[in-house]
């Protein structure tokens, strides 16, 4: 019996393929594009190609991501919340509290001792926060997005950028620069504000240990350093491959409701 | 020595040493200008040094409060020392949690200084309830930010017949709730003693401020914020023995100083950054109608009168009054009466994001001042940025254009 | 300015309302009650804009009883603007108002009145009245206003501590002299009979209305949220004639048939939804999904709830006086997480969804504190959807569609539902 998830971001793509055994066959990463159904249909198709399997062998498929709605060969849509929930408590079953940092979107999540998600928060609304956020900073500087994370953990000057808006802090970042501020000092605030953003969305839901970070941003070390500094005495679990958190949710649950109907 | 100051020109000089500063590239060439920074300095440090000893031996117990509506005079008459809570410019994440993320930015900073443990020196804290916001803060205030006395203290709006009714009956229940915590008690002859103390301050720093409506002012509109700031701080007898003596030893020079003299109005604003962000551009903040300014010492105590009724009439009347209070027809003339007192050329309108009652009423101020044709600018920043960009350029944008209409005000001076 | 420019104004708003309009209300709201207050409302609204009616703009929970008195009609531009949401027509509104100088964090129901003022669609009012009830912005917009008019601007000062002594008086006489000054002014006689009479209609209309809802306390709950919440409009603003008693002497006979039958508002209601603040009066899909397709049924809102005790017709200014000092929602908040308490407990809630109004920062700002004193504790989920009640140019239905659902699955894996 083969399960699958698939999760439609409004910037990438994920689907992982896993067996009755919950063991991970494949997984495929793709840029979502104009197209979310193209997009869908080509991560399912890589990932399939990647377990060596063909989409007959499926037994049950879960959609979720912003794009659920639209993947045409579903059994079922759920929410990105409860997938991310269901992913990242099967990798750490410790996790309590699960903090997405997407391309364009974040969301924090509470869980209860069964890994079951019970409060949420999600910022769609505005780039601060988000992936997106990053990319513009990245570009301010004159760099890469792995590179701003790197930049950071060189900082030794505390410096401070507003959290609110991206607009305004790219403008901000220009001033510091024209001021003389290291790109170093920047990025580190940068980071700064962007953990700012995304805790006071985890505060709301009243954060508890262990966390875990899923989502794109979940690679960039400059974050991890941030949140890790303002969560003192908290374990933080990075996920090897953070991006697929949510699929692998789907999946799972997939598995589970299979298994129900068994 | 008489000399001039001509434009941008260097001054000429013989044998007095010249001072250029960092900001506003105000030059002086008088001695005096420099003594006086000094002496001004000299007092900073001294009322500081005593307030840190204070805080270290407490001889009476500490009440805060936020808002210049809430009647110090109460405070002080219990033999409690009074102190201005005003938040800090950090970055918000605790309050988020307690308070919603729409809300006016130093209300947030508030509540975030007191969850991060900050204000734990507080015996007690009234929260004057000027604004939808401030209600809702003495709600998560009380709690979650742990101090053992809460109070909110009803501020009434607008000046209608019961408004006296209304503000004596909130000083009533104060009084009694001080009473029931504390155990103190005031006295009418503790109260007259508190407005004389109170009224002393507001007398001393009125004719601080008003050294400013001279041409070259000898203080600076930072050196002005920080001494406003100290008085709400600091035990005020001793803080107004210290500026009696300093006000007498401040010298007024007759240099004469071209740049764009500017008024400061709109939301709460205690951090420098504002008015060194305006002040780099040839221009002079040399009247604040700020609660960190005009908004707290103005207006006096009537001494001869029974003290709560007193009291409730110099808070209501106190000029000029906030918009929370009032509505525009009510603050408008005491705006233009400043601006002719202090000779101002435009007018700096900040708004802090989310704060209600100066966004209601921008519209109905740029319609007023434009009718008197006073320049004015609308800028709106967040309490807790440090540096922005976005607001300089426009600020210097704005003190460039002065040019062009500081004449056409001269003309309307003249035609009257 | 005199009256006629009403007829003007009017005229104003029909040509917008002939461009724009799109009925927006949804198919299953099906009483008769809710046809009859459309009626009502829709009355009063035309008969403002008539030439020799005498106008009074209130905010909300002014005493309409003592305007009903006066014959004066009352007019409520907050009400009249999520009109406007539902007819799509704010999009205009909000510009002209923003254009002026209005900034967008404020309220936008007080933003759309700067703007219908502006383009001349609201009819001239005689007067202008509002109250320290709620936001201090729809006092200040209302003062403004009454400057550009030109009219009179009368100001009910409710304290906050409302359990001093001095209150219920202290708010009686504002309106007693408010009373008498606008009969004055309007050469009306000051009839105290008339308003005990309105008194009496008040209390027959909410005694039904709180029947009303206490049949919705019964599982399943007879009537759909989506349509009982703009109930509270029209709670807040026509007490005090007998159009109002029979509407809701109406609506609490059709559910009292409803629950007799055992009939409820969707077949197999599945979750109990209370429903916090207002909701977004450009779209009804909100609540269709949420009721009809998630089976998710609203069955009480704490805007209409009933929270005043009856009022004593021989005393009337006292009683409306009590009446506004017991809003649970003003004042010390602790009295509004009772009610919220008792609200969970009598309707057998099983989850909370707010819609937190932008630039309302009076209603948003307890959220934190209900979730964590009330709703923790009994373990029931709340959901906060950021949103607009008037503006739709933020509004995205996937977004607000997308968290509903993964509330719906918090509830479903609660109460052991598949899926």
């Amino acid at each position: 019996m083969i399960f699958a998830g698939i999760d439609i971001g409004s910037v990438s793509s994920e689907t992982v393929i896993i067996d009755k055994n919950k063991k991970i066959l494949s997984y495929d990463v793709v840029r979502t594009g104009s197209n979310s159904k193209k997009a869908a249909e080509k991560s399912i198709q890589a990932a399939l190609n990647k377990a060596n399997i063909s989409f007959e062998d499926i037994t049950n498929l879960i959609a979720t991501g912003y794009g659920r709605k639209i993947v045409p060969f579903k059994s079922e849509e759920i929410s990105e919340i409860s997938c991310h929930a269901r992913g990242a408590h099967f990798l750490f079953p410790n996790t309590r509290t699960v903090i997405d940092i997407g391309g364009q979107d974040s969301k924090a999540i509470r869980l209860n001792e069964n890994g079951e998600a019970v409060d949420f928060n999600m910022n769609d609304k505005c780039a601060a926060g988000t992936g997106r956020f990053l990319e513009e900073m990245a570009k301010a500087l004159d760099t890469s997005v792995e590179h701003l994370g790197k930049l950071s953990l060189r900082s030794k000057k505390s410096l401070v950028i507003s959290s609110m808006c991206t607009v305004f802090a790219e403008s901000e970042v220009v001033s510091l620069l024209a001021e003389n501020e290291t790109r170093e000092d920047i990025a580190k605030a940068l980071h700064n504000a962007i953990a700012d953003r995304v805790l006071s969305l985890a505060h709301k839901v009243r954060l508890v240990n262990a966390v875990t970070l899923t989502g794109g941003v979940g690679k960039n070390i400059g974050v991890v350093d941030a949140l890790k500094s303002k969560l003192p005495g908290m374990t933080i679990n990075i996920p090897e491959e953070p991006q697929i958190v949510g699929a692998l949710g789907a999946a799972l649950i997939a598995l589970d409701s299979a298994n129900i109907n068994a | 020595m008489q000399k001039t100051w001509v434009g941008e020109e260097k001054i000429k000089t013989e044998d007095l040493r010249i001072k250029i500063r960092k900001r506003g590239e105000r030059m002086s060439g008088a001695i005096e200008l420099v003594q006086n920074e000094y002496l001004i300095k000299e007092f900073i440090k001294t009322v500081k040094k005593r307030n840190e000893q204070f805080l270290k031996n407490k001889t009476s117990p500490i009440i805060g409060w936020c808002n210049t509506y809430v009647p110090e005079e109460i405070i002080l008459a219990f033999g409690i020392t009074p102190y201005r809570i005003m938040g800090a410019p950090t970055s918000i994440s605790l309050s988020k949690a307690y308070l919603c993320g729409n809300i006016s930015g130093n209300v947030q900073s508030l509540l975030e200084c007191a969850l991060r443990g900050d204000y734990k020196f507080l015996d007690g804290m009234i929260i004057g309830a000027s604004t939808d916001a401030t209600k809702k803060l003495f709600d998560a205030w009380l709690r979650y930010a742990g101090t053992p006395f809460n109070h909110l203290f009803d501020i009434p709006k607008f000046i209608y017949e019961g408004v006296y009714k209304h503000y004596r009956e909130s000083i009533n229940s104060l009084v009694e709730e001080i009473e029931a915590h504390f155990g103190n008690k005031i006295t009418e002859s503790s109260l007259k003693e508190a407005i004389l103390v109170c009224n002393k301050t507001r007398v001393l720093l009125t004719a601080l401020s008003n050294l400013r409506k001279d041409n070259n002012p000898p203080i600076s509109s930072l050196e002005m914020l920080e001494i406003c700031k100290l008085a709400m701080v600091s035990d005020k007898r001793f803080f107004n023995n210290e500026l009696e003596s300093l006000l007498t030893k401040i010298k007024i020079t007759d240099i004469k100083n071209s740049a764009y003299r500017i008024l400061l109005t709109g939301s709460f604003q205690d951090q420098p950054w504002l008015l060194e962000s305006i002040e780099e551009n040839n221009a002079l903040v040399v009247c604040e109608d700020l609660c960190t300014g005009l908004r707290y010492y103005t207006g006096l105590v009537d001494e001869d009168v029974e003290p709560i009724e007193a009291i409730t009439k110099r808070y209501i009347e106190k000029k000029p009054p906030s918009a929370t209070l009032v509505s525009i027809d009510q603050r408008a003339d005491f705006i233009f009466k400043l601006i002719n007192e202090f000779k101002i050329d435009g007018v700096v309108y900040h708004i802090l994001k989310f704060d209600d009652p100066y966004l209601f009423e921008f519209p109905d101020m740029k319609e007023f001042l434009e009718s008197k044709f006073i320049p004015m600018l609308r800028i709106e920043t967040e309490y807790t940025t440090s540096t922005m960009g976005q607001v300089k350029t426009r600020l210097q944008a704005f003190i460039e254009t002065l040019k062009f209409t500081k004449y056409r005000k001269i003309e309307v001076d003249k035609n009257g | 300015m005199d009256k006629s420019i009403r007829r003007l104004e009017f005229e104003n708003l029909w040509g917008l309302l002939k461009q724009k309009r799109e009925k927006q209300s949804s198919s299953f709201y099906t009483l008769k009650a809710t046809k009859m207050r459309s009626s009502l409302l829709g009355k009063l609204f035309r008969r403002a804009y008539q030439k020799d009616s005498v106008v009074a703009w209130r905010s909300s929970f002014v005493p309409s009883e003592i305007l009903f008195a006066l014959d004066i009609i009352p007019f409520a531009p907050e009400g009249v603007i999520a009109m406007f949401a539902n007819s799509h027509l704010t999009d205009e509104i909000l510009r002209v108002a923003e254009d002026h100088g209005c900034s967008r964090d404020t309220c936008s129901f007080l933003r759309g009145i700067e703007g219908s003022v502006i383009n001349d669609y609201m009819p001239m009012p005689d007067f202008l009245i509002a109250t320290s009830l709620y936001c201090h912005g729809s006092a200040q917009v209302f003062k403004s206003l009454s400057k550009k008019y030109n009219k009179d601007f009368f100001y009910i000062d409710v304290p906050f501590h409302y359990e001093r002594p001095y209150a219920v008086d202290y708010v009686a006489k504002q309106l007693e002299d408010m009373m008498k000054k606008i009969a004055e002014k309007s050469n009306r006689k000051f009839d105290i009979d008339k308003l005990k009479q309105a008194i009496i209609y008040s209390n027959q209309a909410s005694d039904y209305f709180a029947k009303v809802n206490k049949l919705r306390m019964h599982k399943p709950s007879p009537m759909l949220g989506g349509e009982a919440i703009d109930y509270a409009v029209m709670l807040a603003h026509t007490f005090g004639i007998p159009e109002m008693v029979d509407i809701c002497k109406t609506l609490y006979e059709e559910l009292k048939e409803r629950v007799d039958k055992g009939i409820g508002a969707v077949e197999e209601e599945k979750h109990r939804i209370l429903w916090r603040q207002l909701r977004p009066y450009y779209t009804n899909t909100l609540f269709d999904y949420i009721e009809r397709t998630h089976k998710a049924v609203i069955v009480f809102e704490e805007a209409n709830c009933v929270y005043w005790k009856e009022m004593d017709p021989e005393q009337p200014f006292k009683s409306l006086a009590k009446k506004l000092l017991s809003n649970y929602g003003f004042g010390q908040v602790q009295r509004w997480l009772d009610f919220t308490n008792s609200f969970v407990i009598d309707y057998s809630i099983d989850g909370v969804i707010e819609f937190a109004h932008w630039g309302c920062r009076y209603l948003s700002a307890s959220t934190q504190i209900v979730k964590d004193k009330i709703l923790q504790s009994k373990n029931i989920p709340i959901l906060v959807i950021d949103g607009d009640c008037i503006d739709r140019r933020d509004y995205s239905d996937g977004q607000v569609k997308t968290r509903i659902d993964a509330f719906i699955e918090i509830l479903n894996r609660k109460k052991g539902y598949k899926k």
